[in-house]
């Protein structure tokens, strides 16, 4: 992501109602350090974090990003296991003990608020640990994160890490635990939340559960869950939860990270029930199959048909529901465009809007022309009632010679399909996708028929 | 001693209840017969009633 698309982010993030943004990790790059200075100062609510190497120069360079701004927040950190300490550290125990509770202290020279987290927790000596944790906050450590790095550690081992930790550490009520979690082995949520349930005040996580290999735990998995089991944990967020789905709309379209469809909480099928007999519970009484209503992660099916007689007031209030809020400069050009599509398009989808704002204020660019051609023409010769949900396209492998994938998933009354094409001409495998789903749906129609019959 | 859990798969027929996930039957042998090699337990290969019976 570059700064401005951060920016836009952020500012939604704050929207969503988040109570810390990691911005960045300010000495790793002009670009970080540009994102966290950016962040902490125009983005208005949460506090703004700049995370840190334990060495003095990373912590100098986080504060020079951070001056000034109205809640900053510094995140240092350092390795405590041994093995990370003997090959990757080249340190002792004693030193790193050392460095940590200096560099705590450096930053609490510069900002109130300190977190520090010991690397690959789960996998250090805990009496090392608890020594280690007791010193940091000591030297003025607020939050300290217990980070299952390689996302190893199991839900009732974690849990009960953080039980131990609350119960070994004679100063841990001056400082809120937190603890971050990786998805190499599906865990990262259940392990979240089984330090949630031993304790554990602050949970990082990400959008969409993006991260480092398999991802983060997600933000919108641990918020739900919480939610909608308070019954049985009584323990909430601060996150408006209406702002969830376009808050993963956005991150979504920004970072190109598709959404996997039956991803929890937003996937495109996560309120979609397909089974004769849930279709029919659900039309009698909706508690019969949804534990959640999908207008309180902000689905609501808008009343808002976009279209070439819809207002700039209309635009955007979509546009915000897509968690866009656009200057006014960068409205009207948006808006101008709009206009000038939706003389072309009957109906204007929110693909079509995110991708107009992408190519008019993001500048990321888009396809258009050809593939729709392709399509229209194949539309009309089969003369398809389809809908045309969703179109991507994956190279298959490197190189721009390389065969294009395109997924497309149509949509015919209650029918859903997925059709697949592949060929190294893009608009080739477009069509061929497109007629794949075509075939699929006239098959899906005539086992429908035979049933009735 | 290990113990073993059983894996029961249904992506055959859970599994295809995903909206646009439904294959033919050519398919799914195909499917079956890898879900063979990866060594799962029970195949649940569909249901044989006209209405899809979800648990």
């Amino acid at each position: 992501m570059n700064v401005e698309e951060k920016i836009i982010i952020a500012k939604q993030l704050a929207r969503l109602g988040v109570d810390i943004i990691e911005a960045g990790f300010a000495m790793s790059s002009p670009g970080d350090f540009d994102a966290v200075r950016r962040i902490s100062h125009e983005v208005e609510g949460p506090i703004v974090c700049s995370l840190a190497r334990a060495k003095l120069e990373d912590i100098d360079r986080a504060w020079e990003a951070l001056k000034g701004a109205p809640k900053p927040r510094i995140h240092t950190f350092i390795s405590t296991s041994d093995i990370h300490l003997k090959y990757q550290f080249k340190m002792t125990r004693e030193e790193a003990m050392k460095r940590a509770v200096e560099m705590v202290k450096r930053a609490r020279g510069y900002v109130d608020d300190v977190e520090f987290s010991p690397m690959d927790a789960s996998r250090s000596d805990v009496k090392y640990l608890y020594e280690v944790l007791e010193a940091v906050i000591g030297a003025g450590a607020g939050t300290i994160n217990i980070p299952d790095t390689v996302g190893y550690a199991i839900p009732s081992e974690f849990g009960g890490l953080i039980k131990s930790i609350k119960e070994n550490v004679p100063n841990i009520n001056k400082a809120v635990i937190s603890v971050h979690c990786h998805n190499d082995l599906g865990l990262a949520v259940a392990n979240s939340l089984a330090a949630v349930m031993n304790g554990a005040r602050q949970v990082e996580c990400t959008i969409n559960g993006i991260g480092e290999r398999a991802g983060n735990a997600s933000l919108e998995e641990i918020t739900m869950i919480l939610r909608t089991r308070k019954d049985a944990l009584n323990i909430d967020t601060h996150i408006i939860s209406e702002q969830i789905y376009p808050t993963s709309r956005l991150v979504s379209s920004i970072t190109g990270m598709m959404v996997q469809p039956n991803k929890a909480i937003v996937g495109d099928n996560a309120f979609a029930h397909e089974s004769g007999i849930h279709q029919d519970g659900l039309l009698k009484e909706k508690t019969t199959y949804e534990i959640i209503r999908p207008e309180s992660i902000g689905l609501a099916q808008s009343t808002l048909v976009m279209g070439k007689h819809s207002g700039r007031h209309a635009f955007k209030t979509r546009l915000k529901e897509l968690g866009y809020e656009l200057s006014d400069e960068n409205l009207n050009k948006a808006f101008e465009r709009f206009k000038q599509l939706a003389d072309q398009k009957k109906e204007v989808f929110d693909e079509d809007i995110e991708a107009i704002v992408a190519d008019e204020v993001l500048r990321i660019e888009i396809r258009d022309g050809p593939v729709d051609a392709a399509y229209k023409t194949i539309a009309k010769l089969t003369k398809t009632k389809s809908k045309l949900l969703r179109y991507s396209v994956n190279a298959i492998t490197g190189g721009t010679d390389a065969q294009g994938e395109v997924t497309v998933r149509l949509q015919e009354d209650d029918h859903i399909v997925l059709g697949q094409g592949a060929h190294t001409d893009i608009i080739v495998a477009s069509a061929k996708a497109y007629i794949n789903a075509l075939n699929k749906l006239e098959y899906k129609k005539r086992e429908r028929k035979e049933r009735v019959v | 001693m290990t113990e073993f859990i059983r894996i029961f798969d249904t992506t055959l027929r859970d599994g295809e209840q995903s909206p646009g996930a439904s294959m033919n039957v050519e398919e799914k042998i195909i499917i079956a017969k890898q879900l063979a090699r990866l060594g799962v337990d029970i195949i649940e290969a569909g249901t044989v009633s006209s209405l899809r019976a979800p648990p």
